[in-house]
């Protein structure tokens, strides 16, 4: 059965802000909605103006949705820590008298400006409420804290003329907050609507199991390759065509 | 009931609505809406990102399906969501007796 085109133009909305497989279950439960309407007895026009009213503004579904997205759960762990990692930094800096170190102002300015921006960045993805704005602001904010922490990571121990327990300190937290980060990005970068097949087993002729993940969820296993390469061949057209396998 | 009074309780009422067995999205909403009476009030669109939460916290696990040829997300109950929802039962009964006895001038309730 052909869908009105309010509930078309309602999905429409929320396909422009959030993943796939999140816009597909949307679709399932107003589909249903809309079935319920129907059996009550409305026409197929009113059915669809109280299934979208029961649903609720497109933008208080696409804002509930940023608030579980891993970029945000990512953003807010980066604003907690940011503070502590900053007040190392701050006291290594200080007390290792950095201004007398011989790095270019360019370099300094640069890096004031990626934590500036960094920082922006990250309170944005923590209190925007479009999905696609936070993920694409706790990604860069993501991005610009694994850069600054990999450049002092870098850059110090090669330019300080020595390495106190505050410097050490602040270097082990920079580490601590760049494995973190680096673990982050592939979060948000899985959300951000890539698909990662992962292929269990010695080979691919000796497949032992086969797990979907989609929009960072794993949201099917399957006993062989070919059932999961019919599975979503069948279902998924779209993100197949932008999909990679990865055999582990 | 709006919203706003439901804050705090709407993760234990969707780990309750799964205690019976799997459900997909709508299927919960319903099931919220029988078991209150239809008293429920709440934007259908909103329940779905605290389904998320609920899973992203090991509470739920989803799988897909494809029934009528929509892609179905069906939920069920974690070892560690029955865990939770006992907790918050056991919760709740304190909190509401608590309430209760100031309000009503009910007598708290003695443990057996």
């Amino acid at each position: 059965m052909a869908q009105p085109r309010l509930i078309t133009g309602y999905l429409s909305a929320l396909s422009a802000q959030l993943p796939a497989p999140v816009v597909a279950e949307l679709a399932d439960g107003l589909g249903e909605t809309h079935l319920h309407y129907l059996r009550q007895g409305l026409d197929p026009d009113a059915a669809a103006r109280a299934a979208v009213a029961e649903f609720g503004e497109p933008s208080l579904v696409i804002a509930g949705f940023a608030a579980v997205s891993p970029a945000r759960r990512v953003a807010r762990r980066l604003m907690a820590t940011g503070p502590l990692v900053g007040a190392c930094w701050a006291a290594a800096l200080i007390t290792g008298r950095a201004w007398a170190w011989p790095v270019q102002p360019a370099v300094v300015l640069l890096a004031g400006l990626v934590l500036l921006a960094s920082i922006g960045l990250i309170v944005s993805a923590v209190a925007g409420p479009g999905y696609r704005s936070v993920v694409r602001a706790g990604l860069a904010g993501c991005a610009g804290v694994t850069a600054l922490d990999a450049f002092l990571v870098v850059a110090v121990p090669l330019t300080a003329p020595a390495i106190g327990w505050l410097t050490s300190l602040a270097l082990a937290a920079s580490l601590t907050r760049l494995m973190f980060s680096a673990r982050s990005l592939r979060w948000c970068l899985a959300d951000a609507g890539l698909v990662t097949l992962t292929v269990r087993g010695t080979n691919f002729a000796k497949v032992k199991s086969v797990r979907l993940w989609l929009g960072g969820t794993e949201t099917a296993n399957f006993a062989k390759l070919s059932a999961l390469a019919r599975f979503a061949v069948n279902t998924f057209p779209d993100e197949v065509s932008r999909s990679r396998v990865v055999a582990t | 009931m709006r919203g706003e009074e439901l804050k705090g309780h709407l993760d234990a009422m969707l780990l309750a609505a799964l205690e019976g067995g799997p459900r997909h999205g709508y299927a919960v909403i319903d099931a919220l809406r029988q078991s209150t009476g239809g008293k429920l009030d709440l934007p259908t669109g909103t329940i779905y990102p605290a389904l998320r939460r609920l899973e992203q916290a090991g509470l739920i696990t989803g799988s897909w399906s494809v029934v009528a040829g929509r892609r179905r997300r069906d939920y069920e109950l974690t070892p560690a969501g029955r865990q939770a929802l006992s907790g918050r039962r056991a919760d709740w009964r304190d909190f509401s007796a608590m309430v209760n006895a100031a309000l009503e001038g009910s007598p708290w309730p003695s443990p057996a």
